[in-house]
């Protein structure tokens, strides 16, 4: 039985030596998996007949061996006669002969040279790593052969090192836990292998939402600098304010909006618009304090009127909406698009800069005011045609119909023709930028835009073009190549033509640019509305639109991104008759709310600051400020939950020291004191006994001067325990207890830190 | 193997890191391996727990304090898998076990068993637990360990140590006053006399006594004969912990047994008095009652929640006190109003005794002692040869 057991373990190294060889080096000895299937399990059938052969020899006595003999000689001889077969038989399974009887030999040769097995078990390892870090991608079943065998000669060498009584040899125990091997190959070879790395997205998701809930803490805690909104801030886009990476999905709450019955388009909310690209990302160098958001509102407003003032509504129509910010904090005030007024909102609370409503602090949760925009008959034939005829033609200016705009008691605005051109230079100024094409880029876009007769047919085509591509949230990183505005639209148009809305609207907007329209990029949210009902603005509804610039007009937003049309294009019927009082979008009036009507009695005057204060706090990087703080939170949380951790587990230690019996007690006390001695310099030298060690001890000790000098018995009593076959009884332990708090008391005057941890650690009275 | 432990854990910390920069057979398979360790490992030993078999055994439950006493114990593989390390873990405080190596690790293949014959020895009377207390297994790995209680454990009904005195040293002077007693009634063996005190009958006088011995004496009433010798037990518990109260009672109960055999080797009659819900008197006059009373402290309990002061006021109140020569205590606490009362029972001619069973100073009261009234510390470590 012993004999039987030494071959069973021998040959099952041999086995698992034999297909992991096979599977590792599979095509390089003519082994193709899936050119004939059937060819590579024959082989391994062929390894473990080799195998089985060896072991079979072994096995048996002298008769039985010159049996097998016999039946191996017959088989070789019916096959040389015939030559086909014998040449292929040589041919293709030669190899895996050799490499059967190679692996045969080799565990006979693990069995007599200890150190041949674990060697070999470091070359697995050390081909593993190359194999790894080359990326050359070994077949998963030859990975787990050789993780199995170099397991095995783990516990083989653990084994052979382990002082403990057998009765038998190691070699027949390893074969008593073959069952266990065989599970732990089971499971192994179960266990998914993906080819690319784990990308951790619950890791991600945990770091987010516990960012997240920091980021809430913090922001309601510590005056955070000033961050302005854009995808990263909101937690879902890794790297905040580039383009590039993979987005997810978040349903955190950041607002609540409500619209009026007159709300009839779903409801783009600005928080931040941008107007330089570097190939990488938005950053805003438009500085002038302009309000541009209503000037806009007021430009569309003029043109509209002045193209067709009973008609007005049929192109733009006055509504309001409540805006509520929940778990949210930003330096962004956001409104929707054609904002002409604000309510409760102080005009002390924020600043226009460069297209932008940019509060002086953050705000955050709790912070509730009402805009009132105009919003556009966006798709409708009616306003492209007018944008269309406006950007070719222009309109005659209607002085008139400026002085009945002022006059509105709700408009009551103080804009002059000359703050219109003044807007519009700004415009032209900040938002077009020549684009440099490539010239496939080039090619491309004029072939869109062969077709379109006017810009905003143009505009119209590229919009086309860039819906019919693909909607990804996963796109991945940008390559590194690109690092300038033609690079991207080269990469996105030419290679990827996939992406998320960011892309598409910095497509659009570089494009439009391109033709000479001026044209930005917009961040805001997207969200689905109508009517009086209250709606959970969430994170992932932040979207980023293009806004084209048409003279005399104002802006005017697209939607490139594929999937958002039929957000953004709802067009309302047109009037064909429009009641008295109709005019500048403000519906009729039996359709006004009451609300509205009180709050036009409430209203009040939009007063914007002539000349803006500065900043009281100059901007930080974007992210640099709160995350530093984030950082330092994160420590004292570390810190706070590393002191709980050990206090719990000195409590659970010293719960389980009250439970010791005498003898374990006087044991833990003992290797505690024996520790702290070492600390003071008395450390246990080789062949030293404790009665030496304390004889050493004492000498020093006698020339301190100390009221509480340890007379070290304790060192006699663990030496009568451990030699002296002395029961452990109370004094011992008393003895040992009070000789600690003398040498607690010399660690705490020579060795400050080591006192704290000894008691902290050791002390458990 | 706390080492080996963190070894697979930063191994197992390092996969991760590959998992997280390379995809592949290679590193996934080396984050599995590494992972699967642990529950590979946690079902060998669960394995093992069901499996593995011990079985032990003592010759008798009922066993004499510090008399070794046959044991053994086995570990035995009844399965068809081997098993990688058992260690036992014997119960420490109150027994050990002769020449056992508690560090010593087993491997079993199956059929294969150790066998382990010894003795073990009782420190304390009592009932507690004895023998093995825990095995610990090992898996294959060496990584991780896992120890469970015995189940099935030996409870162990232990009788206090027999501790035959040849003398006792503090009761010499006593004895001689005892003699010295019996000797005078031995002149006139069925009259029984006292000293003379004032306002007793004229008639009562014992003539030839007082013209033997010079003194005035007087007959005693026939049928108050003195018992001899009575023994005050405490039997109050001072202490919740086991490790506490054990050495405290046993040591006790050594004394009053060592006391009684004594006496009751000389087969010199004596009273114990101990509480036991209420207060119980045996009387010893030979070796016969004397076996009888030492399978009662067997049963004997420590509960009583009284102090041994309520005890001896209730002793001397019932009168008990008066028939005796001398008033033995063994009490665990020696206080002022003890010390008080035992003087009082000394002034009416019987001699007071009180073994205190402690480690506390009784300096102030052993100054005090007198050939009639004696203080004696009894250590709880201590031997009772020379101290009795």
């Amino acid at each position: 039985m012993v004999v039987k057991e030494k071959n069973l373990y021998r040959f099952t190294i041999a086995l698992l030596l034999m297909f992991g060889t096979l599977l590792c080096l599979g095509e390089s000895i003519g082994i193709k998996e899936g050119e004939i299937e059937k060819s590579a399990y024959v082989y391994y059938l062929a390894g473990c007949a080799v195998v089985g052969i060896v072991a079979a020899w072994f096995q048996l006595a002298r008769k039985g061996r010159m049996i097998l003999a016999a039946a191996i000689v017959l088989s070789v001889g019916i096959m040389m006669r015939d030559e086909a077969l014998w040449q292929e038989t040589v041919r293709d399974y030669i190899p895996v002969i050799l490499i059967g009887l190679f692996c045969c030999a080799f565990s006979l040769l693990i069995e007599k040279f200890k150190g041949i097995g674990a060697l070999s078990a470091f070359i697995v390892l050390g081909f593993l790593g190359v194999d790894l870090l080359g990326e050359r991608n070994l077949p998963h079943m030859g990975v787990v052969c050789a993780l199995l065998y170099v397991a095995m000669i783990y516990v083989e060498w653990n084994e052979s090192r382990w002082q403990k009584e057998r009765l038998a040899n190691s070699r027949y125990y390893m074969v008593r836990i073959l069952p266990f091997w065989i599970l732990y190959f089971v499971l192994m070879t179960v266990m998914p292998a993906q080819e690319e790395p784990y990308d951790w997205q619950f890791v991600k998701d945990v770091y987010r939402n516990v960012r997240e809930v920091v980021l809430q803490i913090s922001r309601n805690w510590i005056d955070a600098d000033r961050e302005d909104f854009a995808f990263g801030t909101s937690g879902f886009r890794d790297n905040s304010g580039r383009i590039g990476g993979n987005i997810s999905d978040s349903g955190r709450s950041v607002m609540v909006i409500q619209g009026q019955k007159s709300l009839k388009t779903n409801v783009y909310l600005t928080g931040k618009v941008y107007n330089t690209f570097d190939g990488v990302g938005w950053t805003s160098t438009d500085e002038s304090d302009i309000n541009d958001r209503q000037l806009d509102a007021f430009e569309t407003l003029y043109a509209v009127n002045c193209l067709d003032e009973s008609g007005a509504s049929n192109y733009i129509e006055r509504t309001r909406l409540s805006i509520w910010y929940d778990d949210f904090r930003t330096g962004c005030l956001f409104t929707p698009l054609k904002t002409i007024k604000l309510q409760n909102m102080e005009d002390d609370n924020f600043k226009s800069v460069g297209g932008n409503y940019l509060f002086h602090d953050k705000q955050g949760y709790g912070l509730t005011y009402n805009t009132f925009f105009f919003q556009l008959n966006v798709d409708h034939p009616l306003v492209y045609d007018m944008l269309a005829s406006v950007s070719e033609d222009g309109f005659e200016d209607k002085e008139a119909v400026l002085k009945e705009i002022q006059k509105d008691y709700f408009i009551r605005t103080k804009y002059k023709l000359a703050d219109l051109d003044n807007h519009r230079e700004n415009i032209y100024q900040n938002y077009n930028q020549p684009v440099e094409l490539s010239e496939e880029v080039r090619m491309l876009l004029a072939e869109v835009t062969q077709d379109a007769k006017n810009d905003v047919e143009k505009l119209r085509a590229i919009e086309n073009m860039l819906q019919q591509m693909v909607y990804t949230k996963t796109p991945g990183e940008l390559p590194g190549w690109v690092d300038s505005e033609s690079a991207f639209l080269d990469y996105f148009l030419l290679e990827s033509r996939q992406g998320y809305c960011v892309y598409y609207a910095t497509a659009f907007v570089l494009l439009a640019r391109a033709e000479g329209i001026p044209a930005r990029y917009a961040e805001g949210f997207c969200v689905p509305v109508k009517g009086i009902d209250k709606v959970v603005v969430t994170s992932d509804m932040a979207h980023a639109w293009p806004e084209v610039y048409v003279d005399h007009v104002g802006w005017i937003p697209f939607e490139p991104t594929p999937g958002y049309e039929a957000i953004r294009y709802t067009p309302w019927e047109i009037r064909t008759e429009v009641a008295p009082g109709d005019g500048y979008g403000a519906g009729t009036l039996e359709e006004a709310d009451s609300d509205w009507e009180t709050e036009e009695d409430e209203s009040e005057d939009l007063e914007y600051p002539e000349s803006q204060e500065a900043c009281e706090k100059e901007n930080a990087s974007e992210t640099s400020g709160s995350l530093w703080k984030i950082a330092g939170l994160t420590v004292v949380f570390i810190i706070i939950g590393s002191i709980m951790v050990l206090w719990v587990d000195w409590l659970l230690r010293r719960r389980r020291v009250k439970r010791y019996g005498l003898k374990e007690r006087f044991l833990l006390e003992v290797q505690a004191n024996m520790r702290m001695l070492t600390v003071l310099g008395y450390e246990r030298r080789d062949n030293e006994t404790l009665s030496e060690l304390r004889d050493r001890a004492w000498a020093i000790m006698d020339s301190e001067e100390s009221d509480e000098k340890p007379e070290f018995h304790f060192l006699d009593f663990y030496e009568e325990y451990l030699y002296g076959e002395y029961a452990v009884n109370q004094e011992m332990l008393d003895t040992v207890l009070s000789e600690k708090r003398c040498l607690l008391q010399m660690l705490k005057r020579w060795k400050g830190i080591w006192y704290l941890y000894y008691k902290l650690y050791y002390d458990f009275s | 193997m706390r080492k080996r432990k963190w070894i697979w854990l930063f191994l197992w910390i390092l996969s991760l890191v590959g998992i997280s920069f390379y995809g592949g057979a290679v590193s996934y398979g080396l984050f599995w391996s590494l992972l699967l360790v642990p529950v590979v490992s946690f079902s060998y030993l669960l394995y093992v727990y069901l499996r593995f078999r011990i079985y032990q055994e003592i010759e008798s439950r009922q066993v004499i304090c510090g008399q070794p006493t046959p044991y053994y114990f086995v570990l035995r593989n009844e399965d068809k898998l081997g098993f990688a390390s058992i260690q036992v873990r014997m119960f420490p405080d109150y027994s050990y076990v002769e020449n056992v190596a508690e560090e010593v690790e087993y491997e079993l293949l199956p059929g294969d068993e150790v066998l382990y014959r010894s003795r073990i020895i009782c420190k304390y009377r009592g009932e507690y637990e004895v023998g093995v207390k825990e095995v610990i297994l090992t898996d294959f790995f060496g990584i991780f360990r896992f120890r469970y209680p015995v189940p099935g454990a030996i409870w162990a009904i232990v009788k206090p140590r027999l501790v035959s005195v040849l003398g006792l040293s503090a009761l010499e002077d006593v004895v001689v006053n005892l003699e010295r007693e019996s000797y005078l009634a031995q002149n006139e063996p069925d009259v029984v006399v006292r000293g003379y005190v004032p306002g007793d009958s004229l008639k009562k006088i014992h003539w030839k006594n007082v013209a033997r011995t010079g003194e005035l004496c007087v007959r005693k009433d026939k049928g108050t004969e003195k018992q001899g010798i009575l023994l005050v037990f405490d039997t109050c518990r001072y202490s919740q912990e086991m490790a506490k109260y054990l050495p405290l009672e046993s040591k006790m109960l050594e004394c009053l047994l060592a006391l009684a055999l004594f006496w009751a080797e000389k087969n010199t009659q004596i009273s114990v008095c101990y509480r036991q819900n209420d207060v119980q008197r045996v009387d010893i006059t030979g070796m016969k009652d004397f076996e009888d009373f030492y399978m009662r402290t067997a049963d004997m309990t420590f509960q009583n929640q009284e102090s041994s002061k309520t005890l001896l006021e209730w002793v001397v109140s019932q009168g008990a006190v008066w028939d005796a020569k001398v008033l033995v205590c063994v009490f665990h606490e020696w206080t002022e109003a003890m010390m008080e009362l035992a003087e009082r029972v000394v002034a009416s001619g019987v001699s007071v005794i009180a073994y205190v069973v402690t480690d506390d100073n009784l300096e102030e009261y052993i100054k005090y002692n007198t050939d009639r009234q004696k203080v004696i510390p009894v250590s709880i470590t201590a031997d009772l040869e020379g101290v009795l």
